[in-house]
């Protein structure tokens, strides 16, 4: 037997080597050793124990053998072995292959050798990624570009739902109305909880502001008028749309971004529903219901927040309170209120959305897409009521 | 109905390899419905051993009990005589540490690159340094035919890719036993076949032990060596032993019917065992 080692190391399955065990009998470190011989060969010797837990073979200075013509293997001193030997082989059989040194592996046992064998076998790529970071001026100009073609895509997308909810008045869509009722009913009802706690806290706030500001003046009946003016022309839709931002625009954007990645949004067109239709119209529609109905239950519970306040820090009457908040406000405020909250429903419908049906197919792009959708809504929805701000100054309203 | 039993132990007994993993009287439910009882099977060193069946007869559920990520309801995992769910958490954590397993969708970490998909597993159990684990990666990443997807995410690469991909990261830390869910579903035939290649050179010349949920036919008369058939209806094993025994003898209509896709002839004829 040239070789005894072959005959442990047989790859036939009755013959499998437990190496764990090996290892632990053999305490032999490993060693590798490079010989050159004088005709030109390099002789590669392994010998001792392979193991993970030893770390990898450092490096070899195989630059010094470029001279070689042939390299061959001994690895008669073997004892126990796993994949940090064929790693080391593996460089070799490389290195050779590109300096044109022929191997010969004769001297290696035959599970070595096909292991050896699978990993050369595997093609290059055709292209190497190389993924270097752009320079300094193309960053530039990507993140110029970047926002720019984000706007004309959303305001195409904007302009595809209003099509579509053009084609829904003319009677001609395929929105299921349970889609428009589940989704109402996660974008409303059960979202009282939260907008409910939120707008008391927000009323309790605002109301202790004034008081602290008025009290100086001797003026604490007007906490009423601050409160019911900012609760219904602005607080009120605002924190309401922040809050569903969060809530619904997220959970959109995730919802569709999971069935994008699914290909459910694909199932739908090959099916020929239009996914815009089928799945934006519904929750873009629910939102714009369900955000006024809101912003009113916010606008009272604030209110009632500011009542609280008055007339247990401050010590006001409730009933007096009460007279002062309905001649503060009027109904133009209210409904300015509730004018902002349809146009801020229709931003949270149609950018969640948006975000999801762009996301990416896997989960990071699930969860970029959930949080750009948040971020996008909360810009848009400020921006929208900065707008609406200046018109209803110019107005007079 | 008759059940087949050829398991390997019964016909060659002293000669049979020692078992690696043995399954006593498992019961599987979920919730309040039964998917599986009374399975009772070995899986000795160097098999391929295929667990098959119809779809929905609880397959991944068994392979779910067998990698420690769902507990049985009742019976026993043994691994070396250990058992997989009697056991202290440590216990379970070490034992699961020596599996290798791909998933059915790959499951590989999107939002890593390859080589960092499989530089985990050795950056927390091994001691070595970041560039030598690059070099392992790179090493293991050829050993599926993938030298050069390094810096490549899971979402820019082909199904059969990121099957390989994840098979290269199941063997990072050389495990005893491998476990492969489905590896060839929705791969071309070529595809499929290097990975039944792969997959045996991998049990060869590692010396590690297979085991596989599949349903894809020509694998399992190409790799398997062993195998445990599990039934819809009776809601647990009808057939166990070598998968081309089962195909020519086993009486079993269920099982012959599985393996010669529906096509079942007449009554089993007396072959030869096909052993390979």
């Amino acid at each position: 037997m040239l070789f005894p080692i072959t005959s442990i190391y047989s790859s036939r399955i009755d013959s499998i080597p437990d190496r764990r065990r090996a290892q632990i009998d053999s305490s032999t470190a490993n060693s590798v050793k490079l010989d050159p011989t004088p005709e030109g060969t390099l002789r590669v010797t392994v010998a001792g124990s392979w193991s993970l837990e030893n770390g990898l073979a450092p490096d070899l200075s195989l630059a010094d053998h470029q001279q070689s013509k042939l390299v061959i293997y001994d690895a008669s001193g073997v004892t126990a072995w796993d994949s940090s030997l064929i790693e080391i082989l593996f460089r070799i059989e490389r290195w050779a292959a590109q300096q044109k040194i022929a191997t010969d592996r004769t001297g290696l046992p035959p599970s070595i050798d096909q292991l050896l064998e699978l990993a050369l076998a595997s093609p290059p790529p055709l292209v190497h990624h190389a993924r270097r970071r752009p320079k300094l001026l193309a960053r530039l100009g990507l993140a110029t570009l970047g926002p720019w073609r984000t706007s004309q895509d959303l305001v195409r997308f904007f302009g595809e739902v209003i099509l579509a909810g053009g084609r829904l008045a003319a009677g001609r869509s395929e929105m299921r109305p349970a889609d428009l009722f589940a989704a109402f009913e996660s974008a409303g009802p059960q979202a009282l909880p939260i907008v409910s706690l939120i707008a008391i806290l927000i009323g309790l706030i605002m109301g202790f502001i004034g008081a602290v500001q008025l009290r100086r003046f001797g003026a604490e009946i007007y906490v009423a008028n601050l409160v019911a003016i900012a609760m219904t022309r602005e607080m009120g839709a605002l924190m309401t749309a922040v809050i569903l931002s969060g809530r619904t625009a997220a959970a959109n954007a995730a919802n569709l971004g999971t069935m994008k990645a699914n290909d459910e949004i694909s199932a739908l067109q090959t099916t020929g529903l239009d996914p815009i239709e089928f799945l934006v119209l519904p929750r873009v529609l629910a939102l714009m219901l369900a955000l006024p109905l809101l912003v009113i239950f916010s606008d009272m519970i604030g209110i009632l927040g500011g009542l609280v306040l008055g007339t247990q820090m401050l010590h006001l009457d409730w009933q007096l309170y009460f007279s002062q908040t309905q001649r503060s406000i009027g109904l133009p405020d209210v409904f300015l209120g509730l004018v902002k909250s349809v146009f801020f429903g229709a931003i949270l419908g149609i950018v969640g959305c948006w975000c999801g049906l762009g996301a990416e197919r896997h989960a990071q792009g699930v969860g970029d897409a959930a949080t750009k959708a948040v971020v996008l809504c909360i810009v848009l929805i400020l921006a929208t009521d900065a707008i609406f701000t200046v018109i209803t100054t110019i107005v007079g309203i | 109905m008759s059940n087949c039993d050829f398991s390997p132990s019964k016909d060659e007994g002293s000669n049979a390899q020692p078992a690696c993993i043995e399954v006593r009287g498992l019961m599987s439910k979920h919730g309040t419905t039964l998917i599986q009882f009374d399975l009772n099977f070995t899986v000795r060193r160097g098999d391929v051993f295929i667990i098959m069946g119809a779809s929905g007869s609880g397959k991944s559920t068994l392979m779910r009990h067998m990698i420690g990520l769902d507990r049985p309801t009742s019976g026993q995992i043994l691994y070396g005589g250990e058992s997989l769910w009697q056991c202290v958490e440590n216990k379970r954590d070490e034992l699961m540490r020596r599996m290798g397993v791909t998933y059915q969708s790959g499951g590989l970490w999107g939002s890593m690159t390859l080589a960092e998909n499989i530089a985990v597993p050795l950056e927390l159990y091994t001691k070595l340094s970041p560039k030598e684990i690059r070099e392992l990666t790179s090493f293991k990443l050829s050993l599926v035919g993938l030298a050069g997807f390094e810096d490549y995410y899971p979402s820019e690469l082909s199904g059969g890719m990121q099957k390989r991909a994840g098979i290269a990261r199941a063997i990072a830390l050389d495990p005893h036993i491998l476990f492969f869910d489905e590896p060839s579903a929705g791969l071309d035939p070529v595809t499929s076949r290097h990975l039944d290649d792969l997959i045996l050179s991998l049990r060869d010349n590692l010396g590690a032990t297979v085991v596989m949920v599949t349903h894809e036919l020509p694998s399992i008369f190409a790799i398997g060596s062993n195998s445990v058939f599990l039934d819809t209806a009776t809601k647990t094993q009808i057939a166990l032993g070598d998968p081309r025994r089962l195909r020519d003898e086993c009486d079993n209509p269920t099982v012959r019917a599985f393996l010669s896709r529906g096509e079942a002839k007449e009554a089993p004829t007396k072959t030869e065992p096909a052993h390979g």
